[in-house]
Parts: C-alpha cells; structure tokens; sequence
C-alpha cells in the first residue's frame, strides 16, 4: 500500500525539527547558566571589594585612636571619626553580597559584629577616659588589647578574601566551558535544518508538481474545445484521484455536447409556432383590458340611469353601432322602460318594453342575445327605432343569476354583419355589467331605504343613539340632541356615559362598567330601563325610560343603539295621578276639614315625594301665618320645629314668595329663606316648593310649603302643585259649603224648635198654672195669664202659617184666595195685634193709613206680610223705639212703609235679607232670635200679588221696608 | 217669706218675658225669692250683686247665651259654686252633653211641666 504524499512529509518534517529543536534547546540551557555564572563573578568582586574597604575603615580607626592618644589633640581623632561614619554603609553592602553564600555571610557578619564590639567596647571607652585623663588612656591602650582585637579582625578578613578569590576562580573556568557548549548546539542546528530543506525540495518536485503541470495542459486543452483531451492516471494518492476525475468529467462534457446539438435542431423548430401563438395572446389580453376598463367605469357609477348609459356606450363602441337603446325593469309598474339611448331620441322609442313582444322582448324572454340581419328579418324591429331603419341589429339582455335587469338594443346602419369578435366582445361586456347593473338597482334599493330610515330617524320624538364597544357615540338622532341639548359634534365620538350617564338619579357616581347599556353590549342580550336619569348639558337630569340593543356583524359585537323617552311627563303625571288619588281617598274617608288637613298634607307629600310638609294659615296679626298641619317622613320629623313653630312671619319665606305670586313656586336655594337660617345648613333638605291654595273666589284657604332632600325639576312640577292646589281647594270649598250647609241646616232646626217651643212653653207652662188655681171666677191675674198664652198662641199661629207659606213657596205652589182687601184697615188690625208687644218693650207704634185702600189679594197672606214686617221692626228696635206704619195710594199703587229706629241691616246682608233661612248678623251677633223665614214669605207674598218689597235705603239708624201692591180697579176684579 | 234670709233667691233669666214670668210666678208662688233677667250680661251683673242660691237660665239669650254665662259662672271664684239649671229649646244630645261640659247642674228641655221646674230646683238646692 503506497503512502500518501501528506504522510511521507509530515514524517520527514517531524524527525528534521526533533534534532533542530534539540540543538537550539542545549543552547538556550547552556546561554542561561553562563548568564547565571556571570552575575555570581560580579557579586564576588563586590564582596572583595567592600572588604578590602572595611579593613581600610578599621586601620583607620585603630590608626585614629592611637594619634589621639598619643597628641591628645582631637583633631587626630578625625580619621576615627571618618572611618566610623563609613562603617554602617560598608558592613550593609557586605552583608548583602554575601546573601547568597552561607559561608561568606556568615563570616561578613562576624567580621561587622567584631567592629561592632571594638567600637562600642574598646575604642569608645579610651576615648572618654582620654577626655577625663588622658595618661590613664595611653596606660590602657598600651596594655595592648586593642591591637590585640585589630589583629584579630584581621584575620577574619584575610580568611574572607581568600576564600572570595577562590570562589572568583571557579566561576570563570565554569563560564568558559558554558560558551563552548553553545556554540556546538547552534552549528548541529543549522546543519540538521538544511539537510531537511534540500529533501523536502527534492521530493515535492517529483511527485506533486509536475503532475499537476500536465493536469493544467489538459484542462486548457478542454476549454478550447478538445472535448477528447485525456490524462495518464498514474499519479499516486491525492495526484492520481484528480487525474481519474478529470477524465470522467471530459468524458461527461462530451456526451452531453452531443445531446444539446440534436435538441438545438427541435427548439428551432418550434420557435415559429410560439410566435404565432403569442399574437393571439395579445390581443385576448386587450379584450380583457378593455372588459375591465369597461368594469372599473361601471362600478364607478351608482345610479341605474348612469350604469345603463354607460353599458350602451361601451357596448356600442365595441360594436361600432350607431343607435342603440337601453332599457331596464322597473319593479312597480311590471315593464322594462328606456333609461339611455344614443343615435336617437326618446321619442323614437316605445314606452315600454315586455318580455315577448317583439325582437327586443324575444331576448328578454329567452335570456339570449338576438341578432336581425336585412336578410332574415323576421319581423319588424320592435324595441329600436321606429324611425330610422337600422340595417342590423342586435339585442343583448342584460342578466345577474336568475333575474334577468333590462335589455341593450344596438342597430348598425351600415349593412355590414357583426363578426364574430365584436359579437364575442358585446356579448362579454353586456355579462359584465349584468353585475353593476344588479349592484345600481340593489344600491337605489338600499339608498331609498337608508333615506327612509334617516327620515324616520330624525323624525321620530324618541331619543336614538349609536355606541361601539368603547362607549363612544357613532350616531345621534335630533330628538336625542334636542333633549339632552347637545350639538352633534360635542356628542359624536364622545363616551356616551360619560356624556349623559355619568351620575344616578340620588347623585351618586354611576360607574360605567354598571352600566346596563354596556352589559348589553357584554352579553349580547337587550335590555330596557324605565327608572333611571340622564343628563343633560346643562346639568339637569331627566327621568328616562331606554332600550339597548347589542349591534351583530357577523355573530361579533359592534357596539348598541339605545332608544330612549324623556319620561319626565308620564313620571309627572304618574305621579300626580296617584297623588289626586290619594287625595280622592281621603275626601271620600273624611267627615270633617279638622280631620282632612293631616291626611291630604300626607298625601301630597307621600305621593310626590317630599319629605317634610307644612301647610300655613293667616294668623290675626298680618304678616304672621300660623301652622294648619305638618308632615314629615320617617327620620326628618326633628325638622318641623326648625322649619316654624306655631308662627312664621310671610315677608321673605318662601310661604310668603307663593302667597305674594299666587302660585306655586319652586325654590332650589334655600340659603334664601331669611326666617329659616338653620335650615339651608341641613344636608337632608335640598329644594322645596310653596304652594298657595285658593279658593275660586280667591280667598286663602292654606299656603304650603313642601322640603326635599332632591333637586327639584322645574318642568311639570309646577303643573303638578297647581293641580294638586286646584284639588285640594276644590274639596276644601265643596267641604267648607257642605259644613256650612249641615251648619246651617243645624241652625234653622235650631231656630224653628226655638220658635215654635217658646210660644208653646208660655202656653202650655201658664194654662199649667191656671189648672193649678182654685175653681172659680176668673181673676184679674187669671185674666192677664190668659192672654199671655192667647198672645203666643197668635205668635204660634204666625209661625205656623209662615211654615205653611215657606212649604208651598218652595213648592211652588202658592196658593192665593183672593177677594178686596182695605190694606188700610188691615194694617190698623195689625198695629192691635202686636201692640201688647210694643208696649212691653215701651215702642211707640204709629199707623198712618188713608181711609180706604183696596186691594184684589188674599186677605190672610197680606195680613202676615204686614205682621211680619211690623212684629220684625218691634223685634228689632230696642226699648223705648218707634216704629211707623204708613199706608198711601202712590203712582196707582198701594204702598206700605214700615219704618223703625232699630239695629238697622248691614249693606252686607241685603243681598240676601229676602232668602229663605237667613238671618241678618246684627240679629244672630245680639242672640235675637227668629226663623229667618219672615222677610222671605213677605217678599213671596208681595210678589204673589205682583207687588214688589224693597229695603230702603235709610242713612240714619234703623230699617225701612217699602211695599208696593197694584191697586185694584173695578175693571180687573175678578174672583 | 218668713225669715228673709232663709229663703233662697233664685235668678232667672230669659229674654223672652212670658217664660221668664212664668218662671217667676211659679218659683215664687213655692217660695222662693225671684230675681229676673232680659239677657246674659244682666243676669251675670245681678248674679254678681245678688249670689243667689240657684240660677234657672235660658240657653238662647241675646248678648250672653246661657252656656257662655253657664261658663262665666263657673269661672267666678264668687259664683263658682252656684247651680244652674239650664231651660233649653234644643233638644239634641250634643247640646245637653254641652250644657253638662260648661258646668250646669241640670236642665230642662221645652216645653216643660212649671211643677217639674220646682221639683228640680228643689232637688238640686237640697243637694248643696
């Protein structure tokens, strides 16, 4: 098995740079340790060196010491002095040279130790004692102990240097054996790398270039085209696969050489057919473009008539046609009529088109196109001209999917067929527009039904509006703006809780996600509320009653339309309905005004919604009303006291505002009752209304004032209080009329058992007394007592005979006898009557009457007009009066005049003096008492006999009635 | 009339003078002393002067009806402990019931039996 070039010289490359390495690595080895050798021969020449300066250093001192001693001057001292300050530099440096030497160091430091001590033990002591005494001091150093340690020192020193000196020798010799070692390395290196260059240059030359020299020859060979250009495939390894490959892949080029040049021949061939086809691709792609430039056209247009006008255009140039006409389905009358024509007018078409009449209805009916050529005219070309005479004619229906829209009829006046491409390009385009022709009508469909619902939208009174999901308005109807006064753009894309929903009706916040609009919106279900408030831009709120209804696009939510009502009205008339029936109830449970007032006071403010109430009346100081009843809910009754006790004064109060308007007013500040001061700091009491409660006639019956702990809306509830106020005033008159009518009624019963049980008591109490008395003739007394009971018995009389004229008065069936009465007479048996009467109150009674006065009437009725009158102004006239009686012919008639200087009747009751029942004040006011039927018998009498009665006016004191009776001529009398 | 101050006065007052003499004749003719009054004002002023023993009054009487001076009466410290008999034409319940409520001792309705006065007056000042 041959190796493999790449192996051979990594082998030979590997064993060369071994023995290079080896060489250079002795080298550097032997290079380090002479560097090392070098610097040890430096330290020792150091060591010498210093040591021969520190022996220097001690002659001087031992030389120093024994001048001094022996001139015993100090100046000999100084080479002591010297020595001794060169000493601590000499003894470092030689300890430190010597580090490296045990020995030598060792030796260094006993040599400056033993200096140490001379100084220190011998030197220094001489010197002091030479101070003190100098002859003891040449006596101790002659002693010769010094010397003696010199000696010694030196000794030391000569074992140092020697031994430094031989360590010196050693070191050289070792440095010049290193030196030669180097050289040795360094030439076996160089000689060992060249011998390896030279082989590797050798080898590659042989086996790899030129190999590859011939390979390159091969391949340009190749590319100039000797596609059978092969190499010898001897190579080795590597060398010899490029070889084998090289030749496959020319083998490969020149096979498919070979294939290429027979498909050449085929493409050529084909090459003109692909030309001709290519032409007619072209011209499909213009048609195309032509169709969609015809669609694009028609999508842009939107109504029928313009889509219509447009497809007989483009089809018309299409097919070069000079007339044509467009027609299209009108829905309501059942027929297709012309929408646009060219090359004619209107009035060269029919009306109207219907399926099957004619060539244009036969393309309707069949739902394909129709051409009529001169040659086979079927018949005449109904649904084109009429006038012009078109040569050929085509008619296309237009259709979407089952329906079919209108119809296109198109004529040539030129007598050239349609080709089959122009048949083919109208045909397309008149299906193309089938689509916008369906989209225009869908579009006019959709356009006429969204003008509908904007109209009904606007239209409507109920409030509209459109949300997206995020809350904001997308769409607003008037109603809505108008009821919550906002524009359309402050409403439009703004949150409509925030807008209008913000707040609920006792003024809290209303937070949005509570919101039933957007919970509609978040389940999808609708939902309708009927108590809530929205809010308009003022800042007023309003009753609403809404719907919200989630808004699908495709099974996903859009948002909701919410409709809503103001239902500030229907609350209000609710509301005021089911207080009038409140009201209604208490009217039909009460007997009494005392007992009514309470319960219509809870009514009303139970009813719409107030807290507290207080109704006032006129108290008898002016100015000052008094309380009538209060009212107050349940946790506010500690507002009464505080809103008035019994008294208000009127001036400022909001009772006094209503009663000085004379309606109801609404107070949303009550910072501005002066009277209340503590009131408007009460956080229960917002706004209140004073009511004042009439009767027709315009008298006072009440003012109320009515506190809430709301804002009061201003609209309706102003209408409501004047109801409820009507109502009230209403029952409060009919009640007061009726207690007045029971009261009255009471009265007469009263008054009529008086006068009838008072005559009867003087009757039947005085024939009591006389049936007690003893049998016999009657006594002056007795005879007295008699005609005191004869005297009530007459009054008793008259007031039964007035009970008798009242009844057939109010039946209306006052019944007369009539016969001629001597009035005169009759007033003269009157004054009789009552005289005993007169006399008793000491009244002077006076009859002025002419002889004879006649009257046709009935004698018994004009006798009790006169007693009535008479015994009236008796009554009425106190002691010691005087009453006249006067009876005269005047202007044909008899008149009566009854005259008194009595109480007189105020201008206040004579309106109604003559009525049945009533009774003059000064009568009641003085305990006078009477039925208050005389006068009005009197007048019915009067009036029976076609007379008349008058109260005369009298500006002195007292009462005069006047009488007028017709007289009687012979003439009239009749029985 | 015996001894003078043994006989008790009565005051009656009635504006209608036929009663009040009847009422008069008889208590007198049963021995009493009679004073008379026209209305209430001049029966409350002889009441006053007099302090009777026993007051028969009329209920409808001008200036002072007969419950008001019944009342008055009753609220004289001097005259409280008088009685009275009221002489009423009325006759409904709410009247009597009224008549009792300002203070009245008994009373009679009219017409009445002139004896039946003396038998109540009787009864009454015998109650004392």
């Amino acid at each position: 098995m041959r190796q493999s070039i790449t192996a051979q010289f990594t082998f030979v490359v590997a064993v060369v740079s071994a023995v290079v390495l080896a060489g250079f690595g002795v080298m550097l080895i032997a290079a380090r340790n002479l560097q090392s050798a070098d610097r040890s021969r430096a330290r020792s020449n150091t060591v010498l060196a210093t040591s021969a300066n520190l022996e220097e250093s001690v002659l001087d001192l031992e030389t120093g010491l024994r001048g001094y001693l022996l001139a015993g001057k100090p100046v000999f001292l100084e080479p002591y002095n010297q020595a001794l300050r060169r000493y601590p530099t000499l003894a470092n440096t030689l300890e430190n040279a010597t580090a490296r030497n045990r020995e030598s160091h060792s030796l260094s430091l006993a040599i400056t130790a033993a200096i140490g001590a001379y100084v220190n033990g011998w030197a220094e002591p001489v010197i002091r004692l030479a101070q003190r005494n100098l002859e003891a001091a040449r006596n101790k150093e002659a002693g010769g102990g010094g010397k003696a340690r010199v000696d010694a020192m030196r000794s030391q020193f000569a074992v140092l240097i020697g031994r430094e000196t031989n360590v010196r020798a050693a070191q050289v010799q070792q440095s010049s054996d290193l030196a030669a070692l180097v050289q040795t390395s360094g030439i076996i290196g160089i000689v060992a790398f060249a011998v390896l260059a030279a082989y590797v240059s050798v080898r590659t030359r042989r086996r790899l270039v030129t190999p590859l020299q011939r390979l390159a020859g091969a391949v340009a060979a190749v590319g100039r085209g000797e596609l059978s250009t092969r190499v010898s495939e001897r190579g080795t390894a590597e060398v010899g696969e490029l070889q084998r490959g090289f030749n496959r892949m020319a083998e490969s080029i020149e096979r498919n050489r070979d294939e290429l040049e027979d498909h050449r021949a085929e493409v050529e061939a084909q090459r003109d057919e692909l030309e001709a086809a290519l032409t007619s691709v072209e011209e499909r792609t213009a048609r195309i473009e032509a169709l969609r430039r015809f669609g694009d056209r028609l999508a842009a247009e939107e109504t029928v008539e313009e889509v219509a006008g447009l497809t007989l255009a483009g089809i018309a140039d299409a097919g070069g046609c000079d007339i044509g006409a467009a027609y299209v389905f009108d829905a309501d009358a059942g027929v297709f009529v012309p929408v646009a024509w060219r090359g004619l007018g209107p009035a060269d078409l029919p009306m109207f088109l219907k399926p099957g009449e004619g060539v244009a209805g036969r393309a309707l009916t069949e739902r394909r196109r129709v051409i009529v050529s001169p040659g086979e005219s079927v018949m005449q070309t109904t649904g084109l001209a009429r006038r012009l005479s078109a040569a050929h004619e085509l008619h296309l229906p237009i259709l979407h999917g089952e329906r079919t829209i209108g119809v296109i009829s198109l004529g040539r006046l030129e007598d050239r067929a349609f080709s089959d491409a122009e048949l083919v390009l109208m045909c397309d385009l008149a299906e193309r527009a089938g689509v916008d022709w369906a989209q225009a009508k869908a579009a006019r469909r959709l356009r006429r039904t969204a003008e509908e619902l904007g109209a009904l939208l606007e239209a409507t009174d109920e409030g509209v509006y459109g949300i997206d999901t995020a809350g904001q308005i997308t769409l607003i109807n008037r109603a809505a703006l108008k009821m919550t006064g906002f524009a359309r753009e402050e409403a439009l894309g703004h949150n409509v809780h925030a807008l209008l929903h913000h707040t609920r009706e006792d003024g809290s916040t209303y937070p949005e996600e509570e919101c039933p609009v957007f919970l509609a919106i978040r389940s999808g279900e609708g939902v309708r509320i009927t108590d809530e408030v929205f809010w308009r831009r003022d800042g007023s709120s309003f009753p609403v009653e809404y719907s919200a209804y989630p808004l699908f696009q495709e099974d996903e939510i859009t948002g909701a339309v919410v409709t809503f009502l103001d239902r500030t009205a229907r609350r209000q008339i609710l509301r005021q309905r089911d207080t009038q029936h409140a009201l209604t109830r208490v009217f039909a449970e009460v007997d009494s005004l005392a007992e009514a007032r309470p319960l219509m006071l809870a009514a009303v403010c139970e009813g719409l919604g107030f807290e507290v109430g207080l109704t006032w009346g006129e108290s008898d100081d002016t100015g000052v009303l008094r309380t009538v009843s209060t009212y107050a809910a349940p946790g506010f009754e500690d507002l009464i006291p505080r809103l008035g006790g019994e008294k208000l004064p009127a001036a400022g109060t909001l009772a006094g505002l209503a009663l000085s308007r004379q309606d109801a007013v609404i107070c949303n500040d009550l910072d501005r009752d002066p009277a209340r001061e503590g009131i408007k700091r009460d956080p229960r009491l917002q706004a209140a209304i004073g009511l004042p409660v009439r009767s027709r006639g315009g008298e006072l019956i009440a003012v109320a004032e009515f506190f809430s702990s709301r804002p009061l809306p201003e609209e309706g509830m102003v209408d409501t209080m004047r109801v409820v106020g009507s109502q009230v005033a209403q029952f409060v008159e009919r009640q007061r009329t009726e207690e007045e009518a029971q009261r009255m009624k009471d009265q007469i019963v009263a008054n009529v058992s008086h006068e009838l049980r008072t005559p009867l008591t003087a009757i039947d109490g005085w024939v009591h007394v006389l049936l007690g008395e003893e049998p016999g003739p009657l006594t002056d007394e007795q005879r007295r007592f008699l005609s005191i009971v004869k005297r009530n018995s007459d009054r008793l009389m008259r007031l039964v005979g007035d009970l008798l004229v009242a009844g057939q008065v109010e039946a209306g069936k006052l019944k007369l006898e009539r016969d001629d009465v001597d009035v005169a007479e009759l007033a003269r048996e009157t004054a009789e009557l009552v005289a005993t009467s007169a006399q008793s109150k000491r009244i002077e009674l006076n009859v002025h009457a002419d002889d004879q006065i006649i009257v046709h009437g009935d004698r018994q009725r004009l006798g009790q007009l006169l007693s009535n009158l008479v015994a009236n102004a008796i009554k009425f006239t106190p002691e010691e009066g005087r009453v006249d009686v006067e009876v005269t012919r005047r202007n044909g008639s008899c008149q009566i005049t009854v005259r008194d200087t009595g109480i007189g009747i105020p201008k206040t009751d004579r309106d109604h003096l003559f009525e049945r029942f009533y009774r003059a004040s000064t009568a009641t006011e003085r305990g006078i008492t009477g039925t208050g039927l005389g006068l009005a018998i009197s007048k019915a009498i009067a009036e029976s006999h076609d007379g008349t009665i008058e109260l005369a006016d009298e500006d002195g004191p007292g009462t005069k009635f006047v009488v007028e009776l017709p007289l009687t001529t012979r003439k009239e009398v009749y029985s | 009339m015996t001894e003078p101050d043994s006989t008790p006065t009565i005051l009656v007052a009635d504006d209608e003078e036929d009663l009040r003499e009847l009422v008069t004749y008889r208590l007198t003719r049963s021995g009493y002393r009679v004073i008379g009054a026209g209305d209430g004002q001049e029966a409350l002023k002889l009441a006053a002067e007099r302090t009777p023993d026993l007051m028969v009054l009329d209920v409808m009487m001008p200036k002072l009806d007969g419950y008001e001076l019944t009342r008055r009466v009753r609220a004289e410290a001097a005259l409280r402990s008088i009685p009275v008999i009221l002489l009423t034409a009325r006759s409904q319940e709410s009247d009597i019931d009224r008549g009792f409520e300002v203070g009245a001792d008994d009373y009679l309705k009219k017409p009445f039996n002139p004896d039946e006065l003396v038998a109540r007056v009787r009864a009454v000042l015998g109650r004392r």
